[in-house]
């Protein structure tokens, strides 16, 4: 039942999810568009880019906006799109809070920080290769025009070089394709 | 401001509905808030907060909101700073599906409007991991990023699978004196 697969699979994901809502990127395609296809890879590209580009934290955005989606796909009925939504979201928050409160219930004794900084000590350069794994995959997906080009090379000379916010860069970039593409 | 469980929620409402940009762009604007504005918590203690909540897997925003929320107003405040937090992400983002899905032939002026998001957002992935690759003190960084990309995208491994395994092995041979967060 594509609820309750839901709501497993957003707390595998939240289980796992060190580094953050943008080190989630590779754990989300690898399960919604590769293992479980609810949405094309461009659909799930158009996801995260209106998950960075609303209010809230992304992954929270990207599991209500996916648990809508996929639940009414299966029946288009606005309350199973709420019911997807509220689903995915609780998932995807639920290990996490507990993880939080056992951190806060044991802070004098610290072992759990002691014991997380050890495993990001060895993971952490690992999550670096996944999302640049899902950078490369999002990246072929673009039809090699020499305008997209260009406009990557140049999100990528600002992210480096200046303090731009990636919001103005995101609605700069939707405005460019309008012209351009 | 005084600190009261409705205030705290009020306060949390306002950045989860006004701030763009996950995690990282809320840092200052809850400083802002919760140490400058209404000097509910000093500035140290707050940044050791955000460490905590760094480490721990799954949103930055929440885990930090749920301490903060703790250290202010114990249990209840936790509760009412996470909810704060997600809900205004939530019904937007409700909206937006539900506009999403009532869409039969988008416009081409809005396809082409995310084609160039979607450059953007390539670009913001790279980027991401540039930053997290700078942060990590671990002498073998460019190998173990070579080896998670090569598993990953070469021999396709499940990130799941992949994440457990090394974050396991780490854990248990990582010298005890390591320190390595993610700010």
């Amino acid at each position: 039942m594509i609820l309750l697969e839901l709501l497993w699979q957003f707390i595998l994901m939240g289980m796992v999810a060190f580094g953050g809502g943008t080190a989630m990127i590779p754990l989300l395609q690898r399960t919604i568009v590769q293992d479980q296809a609810w949405l094309t890879l461009s659909e799930f590209i158009d996801v995260i880019g209106i998950s960075q580009m609303t209010p809230g934290p992304i992954a929270v955005n990207a599991a209500t906006f996916i648990g809508y989606l996929t639940s009414y796909e299966v029946n288009p009925v606005f309350f199973q799109g709420l019911l997807g939504a509220f689903l995915a979201t609780s998932g995807v928050i639920l290990v996490p809070t507990i993880l939080m409160s056992l951190v806060i219930y044991f802070e004098k004794k610290d072992s759990i920080q002691k014991g997380i900084q050890k495993i990001l000590y060895g993971l952490k350069p690992a999550l670096v290769g996944l999302i640049l794994a899902s950078a490369v995959s999002i990246g072929l997906t673009i039809e090699g025009q020499i305008s997209h080009f260009i406009l990557l090379v140049v999100t990528l000379i600002l992210l480096f070089k200046t303090k731009i916010s990636p919001i103005i860069l995101l609605f700069s970039g939707g405005l460019i394709g309008m012209i351009l593409f | 401001m005084k600190l009261t469980l409705l205030n705290l929620f009020l306060t949390y409402l306002k950045i989860g509905t006004f701030t763009i940009g996950g995690g990282y762009a809320m840092i200052p604007v809850v400083e802002k808030e919760v140490v400058g504005k209404k000097g509910w918590m000093d500035s140290a203690s707050f940044y050791q907060m955000i460490s905590v909540a760094q480490a721990i897997p799954g949103m930055i925003a929440l885990n930090a909101a749920i301490y903060v929320g703790f250290k202010l107003k114990g249990i209840k405040g936790a509760i009412v700073s996470g909810i704060g937090v997600i809900l205004p992400a939530f019904f937007i983002m409700l909206v937006i599906a539900g506009i999403w899905t009532q869409i039969s032939d988008i416009p081409p002026l809005l396809v082409s409007f995310f084609e160039g998001v979607r450059v953007v957002v390539v670009g913001l992935i790279f980027y991401a991991a540039y930053k997290l690759y700078l942060s990590s003190e671990n002498r073998y960084r460019l190998l173990i990023t070579a080896l998670g990309f090569g598993l990953v995208f070469i021999a396709d491994v499940h990130p799941v699978y992949l994440i457990i395994t090394l974050g396991l092995m780490s854990f248990i041979f990582a010298k005890k004196e390591v320190s390595d967060d993610l700010t």
